[in-house]
């Protein structure tokens, strides 16, 4: 066996003995008496109203739980699953005992083999359900758009939910788009410096990384603007920042000089219609000038200095 | 049961909600509902809404404005719930949705929401599983793969979050959706 099939069997073992709990405990499910690898399923944190409150994942993990029951894949447990965990009106609320017994009767096997064998298997089936549909949540974290090549064009259903979800999904586009521009930009500095290529082509692809990242500035902040300070459906409070960041590093700026930046950032606006607007705005050469400079290790050319002065 | 008899519109108002994620088949639904006589929404209201509210704003909603938005959605919904006074009728939506939207941009749900909830409240919600296509090579774009799959997901939990235990329509034609969904309903008191 390899180590991935060990550790995954493992998971899996561990929350079906969880869910060996649950049974045990019956509905509804208390925070208190629930094992933390049910809590931090994936499908759970992405349903909980609040990711960070036992009370709400206790609470997002039983819809979780009666909707995974609702649609279990084994035909010929299911009845029997739904009757054990009590989600059925017939054991709502009923003893551990009680659901058993209404459990095996439905199954066709004796109190006592179904206790032994066939009530862990239950909890197997359910746990792995549980996983499955955990992989499913996490594939609908965002994180940088995996893109296919595709047979026909996307034909968006008329629904509000799938154009705000249109929406989104172009906001969090632009912000990764903008974000990969500055990458490739910020490489290509690193390369020009590396090969200790002719100052005014180090900083003129300094000049392009600083356009790049104006841009990645105003994606950020329409972001912000439409969705909040946090990015929606990630898996922990990643921010709208957080992707610009991972273009690279980039000289530190004040918090004035961002808001310049973003302001002149606009996806529209070409690379010579940003440095004509920074030129022209206070404070914009000193920017271009100390950007140059921090991000290429060198001072800038007195031509340039003179130009911009 | 017949249809008839389901449909008997003397007897005391009978509410059911169909509702799901964006490429759940819930618009096919309702128009075979509507071909077969069955009261049912006619249109979604809060498409009507949202279109109203981005042209008042001349841009994309911001955060300011989906409260605002999601509280006039409630209140159609609110309206279409007390319109109905007698016999059966089929909602394209119903007030709980509400739950998913807020917590698709992560707001909590406010006050007069959960009021409605506690007030208004139907007599069965029927959830439209994803259709087979929602997953298939083509549409591997990320708006469908990704955002709708959670929308959905945020529906459902709206309804358990509201005290319903929806029931859930297997993917299939709509007819035989609407087969599904009828033998799951009881006969109606006179």
């Amino acid at each position: 066996m390899i180590p991935s099939e060990r550790t995954s069997e493992s998971a899996a073992d561990t929350l079906a003995g969880e869910v060996r709990l649950v049974v045990r405990n019956g509905l509804p499910v208390r925070p208190d008496q629930v094992g933390p690898r049910l809590l931090s399923l994936a499908a759970v944190r992405a349903r909980a109203l609040d990711a960070g409150d036992r009370g709400s994942r206790a609470r997002a993990l039983e819809a979780v739980l009666r909707a995974e029951l609702d649609r279990l894949d084994n035909a010929e447990l299911a009845a029997a699953a739904r009757l054990l965990f009590g989600v059925v009106e017939a054991t709502s609320g009923a003893k551990l005992t009680a659901r058993r017994q209404a459990a095996a009767t439905a199954a066709g096997y004796e109190v006592h083999h179904f206790r032994k064998r066939i009530e862990p298997k239950i909890c197997g089936l359910v746990a792995g359900q549980l996983l499955r549909a955990g992989e499913d949540a996490e594939a609908a974290l965002p994180a940088a758009p995996v893109l296919h090549a595709a047979a026909r064009p996307l034909v968006l259903p008329a629904d509000v939910f799938a154009w705000e979800a249109a929406e989104h999904q172009s906001a969090v586009a632009a912000l990764w788009g903008a974000a990969y521009l500055l990458r490739a930009e910020l490489v290509n500095v690193a390369r020009l410096v590396s090969m200790d290529a002719p100052p005014g082509e180090v900083d003129g692809a300094a000049d392009v990384a600083l356009w790049r990242h104006a841009q990645v500035l105003a994606a950020t902040a329409a972001y912000r603007a439409c969705y909040g300070a946090v990015l929606l459906h990630a898996a922990g409070d990643l921010s709208p920042d957080q992707i610009g960041s991972s273009a690279g590093w980039t000289p530190a700026l004040t918090p004035a000089q961002e808001l310049l930046l973003g302001g002149l950032g606009g996806p529209d606006d070409g690379f010579a219609s940003f440095t004509a607007r920074l030129a022209a705005s206070g404070g914009g050469r000193d920017l271009a000038a100390r950007w140059r400079q921090a991000l290429t290790g060198r001072r800038s050319r007195p031509d340039q200095e003179e130009h911009d002065g | 049961m017949t249809l008839q008899q389901l449909l008997n519109p003397t007897t005391p108002p009978r509410r059911y909600v169909i509702t799901g994620g964006p490429s759940a088949g819930k618009d096919a639904v309702f128009t075979e509902l509507q071909e077969m006589g069955v009261p049912a929404t006619v249109g979604e209201p809060a498409r009507e809404i949202y279109r109203a509210h981005r042209d008042r704003l001349g841009r994309h909603l911001q955060v300011g404005d989906r409260q605002a938005y999601s509280r006039d959605v409630l209140a159609a919904f609110v309206r279409e719930f007390c319109d109905h006074t007698a016999g059966l009728h089929f909602y394209n939506r119903g007030i709980p949705d509400g739950y998913g939207w807020d917590a698709f941009f992560g707001l909590r749900p406010y006050p007069e929401l959960e009021e409605a909830t506690r007030i208004y409240r139907y007599d069965a919600v029927f959830i439209l599983d994803a259709l087979d296509d929602f997953d298939s090579e083509d549409d591997l774009v990320w708006a469908k793969e990704r955002e709708i799959r959670r929308v959905h997901e945020l529906i459902i939990q709206g309804y358990y979050d509201a005290g319903y235990k929806p029931i859930f329509v297997p993917a299939d034609d709509a007819a035989r959706r609407i087969s599904f969904i009828l033998a799951q309903l009881p006969v109606p008191a006179v």
